[in-house]
């Protein structure tokens, strides 16, 4: 079998990797201090000494992204990761023992997909009030159906399979054929899932913090910059850009890279 | 259970779910609600007369029959903030986002599944390619941004087009329309590029079946075979994306909306939850879920006309 290292999987691969080469380098690093205000400097065009301009503080754009990459991969990653391991233990239980459990799961799930994700979140920003901490308990739950889905459906797909049988003949535990016999046949598929969880999540969270919801001030944030810009969007039409780019750069190295991991293990695709 | 009759139960249970789900969000909020919407400075007199107008000095499942009872009546109480019926509020800004959703739908139906066509047509050739590039850009654009640029764009290009407003209905329905048209864009470019991935992914997967081979061997024109042999076979996966995507959809208007400063629910939404009027949140929570709810339910019913099979399983 050959493997096909396909465009999606180098672009995707290059562009994640250049997000966390930069948040890496933010910790050290940023060209300008972050929060610092300089009044005589505001709205400045790119070029010059700030090479993305500066916003209607006078802070350095470039330096407030490269900042933001942290507050994008910090929500990110915990979400998709609470997301993750809630959706698949729920998952491999629902599929494996089927049943009245299985009913009473999948309930659950079909009633958190009834709330789209941003009113979800905004409800548990109602109730508990905004920040960084609200915004990734209220992503991780919208995460949970989508990983929820796949590994119902792997294990649906598997426990049928005479290894599985086998496993059972030989008196292993139900979490044992579970976790250790069924549930690595699934990894490449909630890999998959889980970077385009990642993109997700990402869009998610520039739109909690654009409606400023989300990530509170002084911690930069690409949807909170890109809330700011849309008051001088004449002014300083370039501050809109910066961030918006950033994001949608972001959002498609995950998804390429979610496309390229499923080419390299699917063969047909 | 069989299939129609189980989808009903589901619907049913789903909707009563959501509502308990609305209901509790609202009531963990840590503190006494009627403290927290008055302020520190109001008089006892005031903050008891609130918590008996808010029934929070009922015990918790009477108030949940409480407001649940309202909603069958059509009462959802009175807007803290507005001071007027949570239930007209709603329906004011629904004249607002309804048809834009509505009209976003539309984008995305009549111009993804084309688009998917011609991607899946030309796979292989380089026009294809470069849609598809095109078409995955657009999937990874935040549907705020777009909306943003599109406003800078149609200001820069249309002098008529002023940001920011609204013309009522009943004013001037095509100014109404024309109002709506750059954020329903922006809520719907995203979702043609991610339907018309899916339509052309479909496309490439069943072009290659017997039936399609057939139907050129009998010397139908391409076009027919494409439209009414393939189209049909592939309506059912793209039912199940258009049915997650609706979600989305008004998920998506909620934030559009905040963009173009539309007085529709999204802001409505916004508005409800900086000044914490609760009743006002539960019902647009309450609103906006059972909306998707039942758009499920009609997508399962939907998949009964397209394949008819569904509903004998």
């Amino acid at each position: 079998m050959t493997r096909k290292v396909s465009l999606n999987l180098i672009l995707g691969g290059a562009l994640v990797l250049l997000f966390l080469f930069t948040m890496v380098v933010s910790f050290f690093y940023t060209p300008y201090d972050v929060n610092q205000m300089r009044s005589e400097e505001r709205l400045l065009p790119p070029g010059g000494r700030y090479r993305l301009g500066t916003d209607n503080f006078g802070r350095d754009i470039l330096s407030r992204i490269m900042k933001g990459t942290q507050t994008a991969f910090l929500v990110g990653t915990i979400s998709v990761i609470i997301g993750m391991v809630m959706g698949v233990i729920l998952g491999a239980v629902s599929g494996y023992f089927g049943g009245w459990l299985e009913r009473i799961i999948m309930q659950i799930n079909e009633t958190i997909q009834a709330f789209p994700g941003v009113l979800l979140a905004l409800m548990i920003v109602a109730a508990f009030g905004p920040g960084t901490f609200n915004t990734i308990i209220a992503l991780s739950i919208t995460a949970i159906p989508g990983f929820m889905r796949i590994t119902r459906s792997g294990f649906l797909q598997y426990k049928e399979y005479s290894f599985v049988e086998a496993a059972e003949t030989l008196g292993i535990s139900s979490p044992g054929i579970m976790f250790k016999h069924i549930l690595p046949n699934l990894y490449p598929t909630i890999v998959v899932a889980a970077s385009a969880g990642f993109a997700g999540t990402l869009l998610a969270e520039a739109g909690l913090s654009y409606l400023g919801l989300g990530v509170q001030p002084p911690e930069p944030s690409w949807g909170r910059m890109l809330h700011e810009a849309q008051s001088y969007l004449f002014k300083a039409p370039c501050y809109s850009l910066a961030p918006g780019f950033t994001i949608l750069l972001s959002v498609l190295g995950f998804n390429l890279l979610s496309d390229g991991v499923r080419d390299l293990l699917d063969p047909k695709s | 259970m069989s299939y129609l009759p189980g989808k009903f139960l589901t619907f049913i249970l789903t909707l009563w779910l959501v509502s308990l789900l609305t209901f509790a969000v609202f009531q963990v909020i840590p503190g006494n609600p009627a403290q927290i919407i008055l302020g520190t400075e109001a008089l006892p007199e005031q903050i008891a007369a609130l918590e008996e107008e808010l029934g929070l000095d009922l015990p918790l499942h009477l108030r949940y029959l409480r407001w649940i009872g309202g909603v069958f009546r059509g009462d959802l109480g009175n807007s803290l903030r507005f001071s007027q019926p949570v239930l007209e509020l709603l329906v004011n800004s629904l004249q607002v986002t309804l048809p834009m959703a509505g009209m976003a739908l539309i984008f995305i139906v009549f111009l993804g599944i084309p688009l998917g066509i011609v991607v899946g047509r030309y796979h292989d050739k380089k026009q294809g390619l470069i849609l598809s590039i095109v078409t995955q850009f657009g999937t990874a654009v935040p549907s705020f941004w777009l909306g943003i640029l599109l406003m800078l764009a149609f200001a820069q290009l249309l002098k008529h087009f002023a940001p920011g407003t609204f013309v009522p209905w009943e004013e001037n329905w095509v100014g109404a329309l024309f109002s709506l048209f750059p954020p329903a864009l922006a809520v719907a470019l995203p979702k043609v590029a991610v339907l018309s991935r899916y339509v052309s992914t479909a496309f490439v997967e069943e072009g290659g079946a017997d039936y399609i081979r057939t139907a050129y061997a009998k010397g139908l024109r391409e076009k027919t075979v494409l439209y009414k042999h393939l189209l049909k076979n592939i309506l059912i996966p793209v039912t199940t994306v258009m049915g997650l995507m609706i979600t989305d959809i008004l998920g998506g208007s909620i934030i559009v909306e905040k963009v173009f400063a539309l007085p529709g629910i999204g802001r409505l939404l916004v508005t409800a939850i900086s000044f914490r009027d609760f009743p006002l949140m539960q019902a647009i929570a309450l609103y906006l879920a059972g909306m998707v709810v039942l758009i499920n339910l009609l997508v399962d019913l939907a998949y009964c006309f397209i394949d008819p099979r569904i509903r004998l399983r």
